[in-house]
């Protein structure tokens, strides 16, 4: 049967179904110590069916080339030991919905244009770190997602965009010293000497080696960081955590939880931020959902399931196509995934914030942040770059330190202030400004 | 299309296409996978995903083009788009440490294979675990379960004429009991894994109930007080310390054209204490990380890295071991179809050594006995989480705390060991190996308890 065949066939099923497609076509150059290494093109495509049958939810994903039949019957099958159904899947009245965005920047991108990149990267950068080594990439994607349900809803999603990211090392006996930085994001002029000048920055400031001893210091932390930290908060927000009675803030709708400096949204439709998703994945269209406003909490996060079970109103948080550059298909289930977080900022300079720190510590990259107790916003992390600031200047990279606390007090009665400036990050889904806080824990 | 009219496609691309670059490979894969998640009463995920991709991989002068793909019409357009990637980045020369070509054909060996078991008894099998867990405390408030089972099939020919079928299972479970208690929360988990055996899945039911009791004891136990300590690590995180800390540093691949990381990981140079020696092996049946062909065909082997404190190998694939003038290692290993094969771990461990346990601990004025992993991060600096410690008192075991995660310079760490047990232990679990986006990859560790001096441990 063809693909025309099989959406035709899924629109006229009786029972309550969904077909998911999923197309994309990436192209990498991938550069390593100094040197293109190799150009990569790949075809990842995939399908997936939900139905509900006999009252329960049935999935099944496969390959593009899976018949639909197949998928069908495993669908059906597996429903009878699935999970009971819960929700209704939305009404649509059969036209096509659909969304074209083409970053701007990688309009014209090409296998070509992406190695024009890597090149420049590698002199650029190579001419001002020429004792670094420089590895990395730059990745170019085009992707095609369509939903089309036995509801009536299709909706069709199509999406360009690209990455890149440099590893600048420099070996030494005993300090193997990495950097990285990059964008989900293809960078125009500006954006390209932005994170130029702070690779370079990063580098020549972590050259030089200091210690620190074990204490509680203020922590002026970079919104790259922070993104680490704010697994605990995506975690707790999460409709299905709250539903299993595992989230802190199951209770705690309307209370303050952080400072009320702090007013935090998911955002699906910010366009200048990686987690743009203008389709919910599950027939829905979704919109900002502020999580929190002035400290307290307003929202979690839901797909239909999680929506229907708590009896709240769905936020369109159901997620089932990986991101344009990641190379897996669509899942037949919704998870829940937040898209974009954007933070209000801050009223104050990076600038006045770092001069103001007489002994502490400026945080710009975690390894991994975890706790067994993650959940509750424990957070402990080791760091991949911190600088110490002496008298308001960095004063040398830190080795091997683990920074550690609880992230709701952190946000809380230990924030002092925040930025005005809202710099991007590498995975460029959070737009957060530096926050400096007090009586940090560092070992 | 059927597997002889896509194997008929593979000889003609490879026909085709050969004469145009040095070197030239042809993927095919197909997965059928089981696999679901539990969570108290409730089956919240089900799925019988299956796939099918191909994958060509060419070198011309040391520039490599790869390409993957789901269709399989359009073998010859991608075989163009890797000629083209590989021309334009030709340099000087390709550099691929010969090998005898291979033919083979490698079918699965299982002992229980899990297909002989209904999906119904699968079930039945978690929902028992699941039950025992909530049954020890009205406080265990989740148990949570996960299995997977994905059967391989994966055709690899190469312009040298190897051509290599391979059946493979990879199997993994796990039990996680979770309690919350006045705004702590805490977890202990239950694993499996195999490569042949659905019985090992079955073995974890014992488990789980003392895991349960642990989750328990660790909500009113301290968390550890962050300090430098002498720290015996169990077996598992062991084996996790030696993956995460020295296998991937020992991934050749990482630095073949560094100089500088050349001369810091130049052979015959001391890392650790005369007693250490690390070997990473393909040869241990029945572990997920053993490698009969590794994705460029070369034969899995056993590979000393450390001999008595001093680096003796690394892990190669061709190109890396071309380029050090090194022999191949048979760990050049690929996620799946849609990744190039690059170093990756088998079953990385640390040998037997000759202490008993008491002997380990039996001169730790004040220690910590970290005891199972919950996951890590590698490098130069690597940093590792336990599921629990015990405290270590005047050379006895004394009370559990929480929150151990262990962080540390794997040069000075590696030194730091001074003596290892000898209780060697093979370490599967249902976890993976993350090098780049290749993540999750089927990997074991294995490790007598090992005993390290001056380790960063967090906590309060």
């Amino acid at each position: 049967m063809r693909l025309q065949d099989e959406m035709k066939a899924i629109r006229q099923m009786s029972e309550p179904a969904e077909l998911l497609l999923s197309h994309r076509y990436l192209r990498e150059i991938n550069f390593q110590d100094n040197a293109l290494r190799d150009v990569q093109c790949k075809e990842v495509s995939g399908k997936a069916i939900r139905l509900m049958h006999g009252s329960r939810i049935g999935t099944a994903p496969g390959g593009l080339n899976t018949p639909l039949k197949r998928l069908l019957e495993t669908a059906r099958t597996l429903a009878a030991y699935g999970r009971p159904e819960t929700f209704r899947l939305p009404e649509g009245d059969g036209r096509l919905q659909e969304i074209r965005q083409r970053d701007a920047r990688v309009q014209d991108v090409t296998v070509a244009t992406a190695r024009d990149l890597a090149e420049r990267l590698l002199d650029v950068v190579g001419r001002r770190l020429p004792d670094w080594s420089l590895s990395g990439g730059v990745t170019v994607g085009d992707a095609v997602n369509r939903l089309i349900t036995s509801r009536g809803i299709d909706q069709r999603f199509e999406e360009r965009a690209g990455g890149f990211f440099v590893q600048a090392t420099l070996p030494r006996e005993g300090d193997i010293l990495e950097i990285v930085v990059g964008r989900t994001a293809f960078p125009d002029e500006t954006e390209f000497e932005q994170v130029v000048e702070d690779l370079v920055w990063r580098a020549r400031q972590a050259e030089t080696v200091t210690d620190l001893p074990a204490g509680e210091y203020p922590l002026l932390l970079h919104p790259e960081a922070f993104d680490s930290f704010l697994d605990a908060l995506s975690q707790a927000v999460s409709g299905r955590a709250v539903f299993e009675g595992l989230s802190p803030l199951k209770d705690k709708i309307g209370i303050p939880i952080i400072s009320d400096s702090i007013t935090m949204v998911d955002d699906p439709l910010d366009k200048t931020l990686s987690g743009y998703s203008p389709f919910g994945d599950e027939g829905t269209l979704p919109e900002p959902v502020t999580l929190i406003d002035s400290g307290r909490l307003v929202s979690f996060l839901t797909n239909l399931d999680y929506a229907a079970r708590l009896g709240h109103p769905h936020t369109g948080h159901g997620r089932r196509f990986p991101g344009i550059l990641d190379e897996s298909g669509p899942s037949g289930d919704a998870g829940i995934s937040g898209s974009s977080w954007v933070m209000g900022p801050g009223d104050t300079s990076l600038a006045d914030m770092m001069a103001g720190i007489v002994d502490g510590v400026y945080l710009l990259a975690a390894y991994d942040v975890w706790s067994g107790n993650l959940i509750g916003g424990d957070i402990s992390g080791s760091t991949h770059l911190a600088f110490r600031i002496r008298n308001g200047v960095p004063a040398g990279r830190i080795k091997d330190m683990r920074v550690s606390g609880n992230l709701y007090r952190m946000l809380g009665d230990q924030l002092v202030t925040m930025s005005r400036e809202r710099p991007a990050t590498t995975a460029c889904d959070l737009k957060a400004p530096f926050m400096l806080i007090d009586r940090v824990r560092i070992a | 299309m059927n597997s002889r009219q896509i194997e008929s496609m593979m000889y003609d691309v490879l026909k085709k296409y050969a004469p145009k670059a040095d070197y030239l490979e042809i993927r095919a894969e197909t997965t059928r996978s089981l696999q679901f998640l539990m969570s108290n009463d409730e089956l919240s995920r089900l799925d019988v995903p299956e796939d099918q991709g191909f994958s060509i991989r060419a070198c011309i002068r040391g520039g490599w083009g790869f390409v993957s793909l789901n269709s399989p019409e359009r073998l010859s357009e991608y075989a163009d788009l890797a000629i083209e990637g590989a021309r334009s980045l030709a340099r000087d020369r390709t550099y691929l440490a010969s090998v005898e070509p291979v033919r083979d054909q490698v079918p699965l060996d299982l002992k229980l294979d899990p297909r002989t078991v209904s999906l119904s008894d699968k079930l039945d099998l978690f929902r028992g675990m699941i039950d025992t867990g909530r049954s020890v405390s009205g406080e265990i408030d989740n148990v949570s379960g996960s299995y997977f089972e994905e059967f391989r099939s994966i055709r690899l020919m190469t312009s040298e004429g190897t051509d290599v079928s391979m059946e493979k299972l990879d199997l993994g479970a796990g039990v996680v009991t979770q309690a919350h208690r006045n705004g702590v929360t805490q977890s202990q988990a239950v694993t499996a894994g195999s490569n042949n055996d659905y019985e090992v899945i079955r073995g974890m039911a014992a488990r789980v109930q003392p895991a349960a009791r642990r989750t328990l004891e660790l909500l009113a136990a301290p968390r550890v007080k962050a300090g430098r300590y002498t720290v015996v690590v169990d077996p598992v995180l062991g084996g996790t310390f030696v993956h995460e800390a020295f296998g991937h540093m020992s991934e050749a691949d990482d630095y073949h054209m560094n100089p500088r990381m050349r001369e810091i990981f130049t052979l015959g140079r001391r890392f650790g204490s005369e007693g250490l020696g690390i070997y990473d092996t393909g040869l241990d049946p029945g572990t997920r990380g053993s490698v009969r062909y590794d994705d460029e065909g070369v034969p899995g082997e056993k590979t000393w890295l450390i001999r008595e404190g001093i680096l003796v190998g690394r892990l190669h694939n061709r190109e890396s071991a071309a380029r050090f003038g090194e022999t191949p290692t048979g760990n050049a290993r690929c996620l799946n179809y849609r990744f190039p094969p690059i170093c990756r771990m088998r079953n990385t461990c640390i040998a037997q050594g000759t202490a008993a346990f008491d002997d380990l601990i039996g001169d730790i004025k004040l220690g910590v006995y970290a005891v199972d992993t919950q996951g890590g991060t590698g490098g130069e600096m690597f940093s590792f989480d336990a599921g629990y410690g015990i405290m270590i008192r005047n050379g006895r075991l004394a009370e559990m705390v929480r929150e151990v995660q262990l962080s540390g310079n794997l040069f000075t760490t590696m030194k730091n060991i001074d003596a290892i047990g000898n209780d060697f232990t093979i370490c599967d679990d249902q976890g993976g190996c993350g090098k780049g986006p290749q993540f999750p990859l089927e990997t074991t560790v294995s490790s007598p308890h090992v005993r390290i001096r001056n380790v960063t441990v967090g906590g309060v």
